[in-house]
């Protein structure tokens, strides 16, 4: 039908509508006021943001000083924490006679969850940024500057508000897609939605680059969020070029801009309540749950003589699984522990870190002895493309109401994330790092 | 629309300045953090700027936005846009840059805390490379009579 139509009024007819509608519009207002337009300070804003040339350029600056924020502005926030978990660890220690409980309490609930709300502060800072960047009206005119290159590169305009909504979590990002008419664009939009690179990655990275990236810490992290993008386009354009049901070219976008205004802190401080709370809730619960199961599965056979040792944990059940998994793992870097932190991290991404606070790896020394420069980054990379969470995978399913497509999604992730990580390895090696 | 070209030369000349400033200094850190990625040994600091790639890369695209703002030299209104927009991120970066030293002497003192010595390193040396020395913090306060400038114009010149 939508096909007919086209092939009638020679353009889809979404766009042919607005260009009426407009029409209307401006034959109407002449006879109604009188005189020029007035030049309003949106207009003279979007001169600049809207620009063919600096559009794309400052949209990239305003990102990388948000995540300069997130990470740089929030580090003396999460040292607090950290001591004071630090210390709360030091005290069970001391006063739980009970070695197993004891155990449980300090490298269970105080290192596992301690390691995981230690990113309470730059979760709360990215999302009070990001409330600044959509209250000012700034993130609409991003979609419309982004929309020129997704388009090109076969992704549907609409697609970059879901895109946009998935660096918060995936699973608003892909009940987003919703506004995408065509079926086909719609799909295509969920399938590359778990790339972008949500709030729950975000521990990952600001655990592993701060211990091992050093001053690189905050370009990996800014680095992580575009290889996200980029990956996505990529997969966009080769999925349409490849999968015959994506063949074709994407609808047209149309969006009505809003004014420009001033955020209010009230309302910036409400939105980024409404965002971080979803951490904390997971905190309490999911992450909570794994922490007990894998403190449990790193504690038992229970060897009182080595307890909280490292040759106790390798002994335990988890070291037994994570040895199983390490040859796959391997040739990227990651030792046994690593491998068990991605496979727990398909649970929920924070679990990753929490798994490395559970093994005695909550400390940038100790993961300096497991990961490189390379091979960290490699990992942040791995953890940013591999299977989305579980909660985005019954989404995914629940959208597109088809096991093909859910399953496709989780191995394809796998797989381009297995490539990507080599590739950084195989560069860094070449790079000399 | 056309702005009167008394007050919109000054502006013009002021912002040149800044975006050319700016354009130095986005070229010296985007060039010394580019090569410290793939010569990390042999890196140094251009004019002694920080090392930083993407900050830089930030610097570039301020000073391009006032150097946007040249068209207002004919009188176009339109190119005020530019320079609203170059204050903006002007600012922004300023107080970015300003927030992170702030950070970096929080961390100082929750160190002291924690039983190290207090230095004052922190406001010269830190995260944001030399601390309050970093130049986009002092060229956010130059550029703020500028902004103030483009909104009397704008208000002038019945801008809604």
């Amino acid at each position: 039908m939508s096909e007919k139509i086209k092939e009638l009024l020679g353009e889809e007819a979404e766009v042919k509508l607005a260009e009426k509608r407009y029409e209307v519009i401006s034959e109407i207002l002449p006879k109604v006021l009188k005189g020029e337009r007035p030049l309003t300070r949106s207009d003279l804003l979007d001169k600049a943001f809207l620009n063919k040339y600096l559009g794309i350029p400052i949209f990239l600056a305003l990102w990388w000083a948000l995540f300069r924020f997130t990470f740089d502005v929030s580090a003396p926030l999460s040292d607090l924490i950290d001591i004071v978990f630090g210390k709360l660890g030091e005290i069970s220690s001391t006063y739980i006679p009970n070695e197993q409980l004891a155990s449980f309490v300090a490298d269970g609930l105080i290192g596992g969850l301690g390691a995981v709300l230690v990113f309470i502060p730059p979760i709360f800072f990215l999302f009070f940024g990001l409330s600044i960047l959509e209250d000012s009206g700034y993130l609409a005119r991003a979609a419309f500057v982004v929309d020129r290159v997704m388009y090109k590169l076969g992704l549907h305009g609409k697609s970059f508000i879901p895109m946009l909504l998935g660096f918060g979590c995936n699973i608003p990002g892909i009940m987003a897609t919703r506004t995408i008419d065509k079926e086909e664009d719609r799909i295509l939009t969920i399938l590359v939605n778990p790339l972008m690179s949500c709030s729950a990655r975000l521990p990952v990275y600001v655990f592993i680059g701060g211990a091992v990236l050093g001053e690189y810490a905050a370009a990996g992290v800014y680095s992580m969020y575009f290889l996200g993008i980029g990956l996505a386009v990529l997969m966009a354009l080769l999925f349409r070029k490849v999968i015959p049901y994506f063949k074709g070219k994407p609808s047209a976008f149309i969006l009505e801009l809003p004014m420009y205004a001033m955020p209010t802190l009230r309302s910036t401080l409400t939105h980024m309540w409404e965002r971080g709370v979803l951490f904390l809730k997971k905190a309490g619960t999911i992450i909570l749950l794994a922490t007990i199961v894998i403190w449990a599965l790193s504690a038992y056979p229970w060897e009182p003589v080595h307890a909280g040792s490292e040759p106790r944990i390798e002994a335990s059940y988890i070291g037994a699984f994570g040895h199983i998994l390490e040859p796959i793992f391997r040739p990227l870097g990651f030792d046994w522990r690593a491998a068990v932190a991605l496979f727990f991290g398909f649970v929920a991404k924070e679990i990753v870190v929490d798994t490395f606070g559970v093994l005695g790896l909550g400390g940038a020394e100790e993961l300096r002895q497991v990961f490189t420069l390379v091979t960290g980054l490699a990992f942040m990379a791995f953890t940013l493309i591999y299977i989305p969470c579980l909660a985005t995978i019954g989404i995914i399913y629940r959208e597109t109401n088809s096991w093909k497509w859910t399953i496709f999604t989780v191995i394809y992730g796998l797989i381009l994330a297995y490539l990507a990580a080599s590739l950084i390895v195989a560069v860094g090696g070449l790079l000399g790092y | 629309m056309k702005v009167s070209r008394s007050s919109s030369r000054a502006l013009v000349v002021y912002a040149v300045i800044l975006g050319s400033i700016y354009l130095i200094i986005g070229v010296a850190e985007f060039t010394a953090g580019l090569w410290y990625l793939f010569q990390p040994e042999n890196a140094a600091a251009i004019l002694n700027l920080p090392v930083d790639l993407f900050g830089g890369f930030s610097a570039l695209v301020i000073g391009a936005a006032y150097l946007g703002g040249a068209f207002l030299w004919k009188g176009k209104i339109e190119s005020l846009g530019f320079l609203l927009i170059a204050t903006i991120l002007s600012i922004v970066f300023g107080l970015l840059y300003f927030l992170i030293v702030c950070a970096d002497g929080f961390s100082t003192l929750i160190a002291m805390w924690e039983g190290e010595e207090w230095t004052w390193e922190w406001l010269t040396s830190g995260t944001a490379g030399p601390g309050i020395l970093r130049p986009e913090i002092w060229l956010a306060l130059i550029s703020l009579p500028l902004g103030y400038s483009v909104i009397k114009t704008t208000r002038r010149e019945k801008v809604q």
